[in-house]
């Protein structure tokens, strides 16, 4: 009779221990959104500190007005608090919030005329992140390669920079762009094409480097 | 070579290489290692993939003003806890209590402001290139921090980490007090741990580092990998698992010797271990383990040695142990022990 012996894990009963919310590690920001939404003001506090700064980073690359950006991110937060209850469980934190603050950005925008699109949000400094360690890209490629992105129409821009800095997702991307998920992978990939039509006639370094692994 | 950067484009391309990238999580670390194991010819690829996602930042990289990013703070907890409170019964005593606090609260916080304004203002221009990130814990407190390569720090209680937002550049980081380091590998880009005058640098590996200011002698306790360490008199060695290095700050000595993994690295796991540990050790501990003061009436009830060891355990439960074995009696109330 062995085979019916059943083996009980204790079930793992995650416990709000009183130390403070920064044990939270990123996997458990689940957790914390849903404590939220039960109405608990340790994790708005938490969501805010870690989101303001992104935001309103994110913000300002639409408009240069500072207060008008605070303004939204503050409406934004009170929106949530108002909605608290009625948010869904299963959510991405950062996407949700990045697709709120630019509903608000755009729709205020709407109203004042006199708020306008800065033309050079979303533009993109390079930084060469591992050139003195790894081989690779050299200054010349992150030249050439930062003057064709920033090159590219605003919002294939925002997508980029959405997805390679931001670190989300393409159906992230999809409800901050409000278009629909094929759409979005197909604008990233849209501007990624461009780069490879810009990398493919290389005269430059990466063009000897390609040379140098296939001798590999 | 259009064949090649086709392949690179082709891994930018993939949503779940560029998050792999961006945001590494232990399943996807898993899976792209292996996926280089299995295609050990795309390993330039990867590289120059790489490189080419992480180089994209922001030109114009605005960071909120500290007095917008405190006021809206206050704002949005004082809305919430308002709109909270919309059960309570409407008293007319209670709205005039509360326009008075909120009153003193506005002319505080204005104040506070203020202040806050004219600092900031003076250190924000210097700071503007790479500014330092810091994680602090009080006592009774324990953090996980997630480093932007995917090493992972647990901090101990009363305990400060510091690092630059070029942390991508440069993998360094400083440390006060206690934390245990799980850091991912590369190779090709060293990571070090500055703890006063001791440098702890490695590739990949997972230790202890613990240098609290009130410490003889600091401990780097090495449980996987290789890890280099060095002070600033001259000593250095090369540990490996099982093994950890004790600098003795009062005559500049480096021991090498095994050590014993609940009394090293327990704290991670919810273990407080004494091993013949002097009673007010014991108290320093166990002060900052649960955030509390104790009051001792009479030093000469510390006088001796404890050992034991809990798991998860309440104060109250430690408490009773030690003062069973070593004849104490003790009271709790809140945050504050009396031991009589």
């Amino acid at each position: 009779m062995k085979s019916q012996k059943v083996i009980h894990n204790s079930p793992k009963i995650k416990k709000l221990e009183p130390v403070g919310f920064d044990q939270f590690s990123e996997k458990d920001e689940h957790y914390v959104w849903e404590r939220f939404i039960k109405g608990d003001n340790q994790s708005l506090i938490y969501i805010y500190r870690k989101y303001a700064d992104i935001l309103y980073r994110y913000g300002r690359q639409f408009t240069g007005r500072s207060e008008f950006i605070r303004d939204c991110i503050q409406e934004l937060f009170y929106d949530l608090i108002d909605r608290r209850s009625k948010l869904s469980s299963a959510r991405s934190i950062k996407g949700y919030l990045f697709a709120a603050l630019k509903r608000m950005i755009l729709r205020d925008i709407k109203k004042e005329e006199r708020l306008q699109f800065e033309e050079d949000g979303f533009s993109f400094s390079l930084v060469e992140s591992s050139l003195s360690i790894n081989p690779g890209l050299d200054i010349a490629d992150y030249a050439i390669i930062q003057k064709k992105l920033n090159g590219l129409p605003v919002s294939q821009r925002e997508v980029i920079l959405l997805h390679f800095y931001e670190g989300l997702s393409y159906a992230e991307i999809a409800d901050i762009m409000n278009i629909k998920v094929r759409s979005a992978r197909a604008l990233t990939y849209r501007a990624l094409d461009s780069l490879e039509k810009e990398l493919s006639p290389f005269k430059g370094s990466l063009f000897m480097l390609l040379i140098h692994f296939a001798q590999y | 070579m259009q064949k090649a950067n086709h392949q690179i484009l082709e891994l930018i391309k993939n949503e779940h290489f560029v998050q792999w990238i961006v945001t590494p999580s232990e399943e996807s670390t898993h899976y792209w290692s292996k996926w280089m194991l299995t295609h050990p010819d795309r390993k330039k690829d990867v590289e120059i993939a790489r490189q080419i996602i992480l180089s994209a930042q922001y030109s114009k990289d605005y960071k909120m003003p500290e007095e917008d990013y405190n006021l809206v703070l206050e704002n949005i907890v004082n809305y919430s806890q308002k709109k909270g409170n919309k059960e309570i019964q409407w008293n007319p005593n209670y709205w005039k209590m509360a326009g008075i606090a909120a009153a003193v609260v506005l002319v505080l916080l204005a104040g506070f402001m203020a202040m806050r304004f004219n600092v900031s203002k003076n250190i924000r221009h210097e700071v503007a290139s790479s500014e330092m990130i810091t994680k602090t814990t009080l006592k009774g407190q324990k953090m996980v921090v997630q480093l932007p390569d995917g090493s992972k720090v647990m901090l101990n209680a009363e305990s400060e980490l510091t690092y630059s937002t070029h942390f991508k550049t440069k993998r360094s980081v400083t440390l006060k007090g206690e934390a245990f380091f799980e850091v991912t590998k590369d190779k090709n880009s060293p990571f070090t741990v500055h703890s006063g005058d001791i440098m702890t640098k490695v590739l990949g590996t997972s230790f202890n580092v613990r240098s609290y200011p009130e410490d003889t002698e600091n401990s780097i306790a090495v449980v996987t990998g290789k890890v280099e360490v060095s002070d600033k008199q001259g000593n250095q060695a090369l540990l490996v698992p099982n093994v950890r290095g004790v600098f003795t700050l009062e005559d500049n000595q480096l021991l090498i010797e095994p050590f014993s993994v609940n009394k090293e690295i327990g704290w991670k796991d919810g273990v407080i271990h004494f091993e013949d540990t002097p009673l007010p050790q014991v108290i320093a501990t166990l002060e900052r383990w649960y955030g509390v003061s104790f009051i001792v009436k009479d030093r000469s009830l510390l006088f001796g040695k404890y050992t034991g060891t809990y798991k998860n355990a309440s104060l109250e439960k430690v408490m009773k142990g030690v003062s069973y074995t070593t004849g104490f009696e003790f009271s709790l109330q809140e945050k504050e022990v009396t031991i009589y």
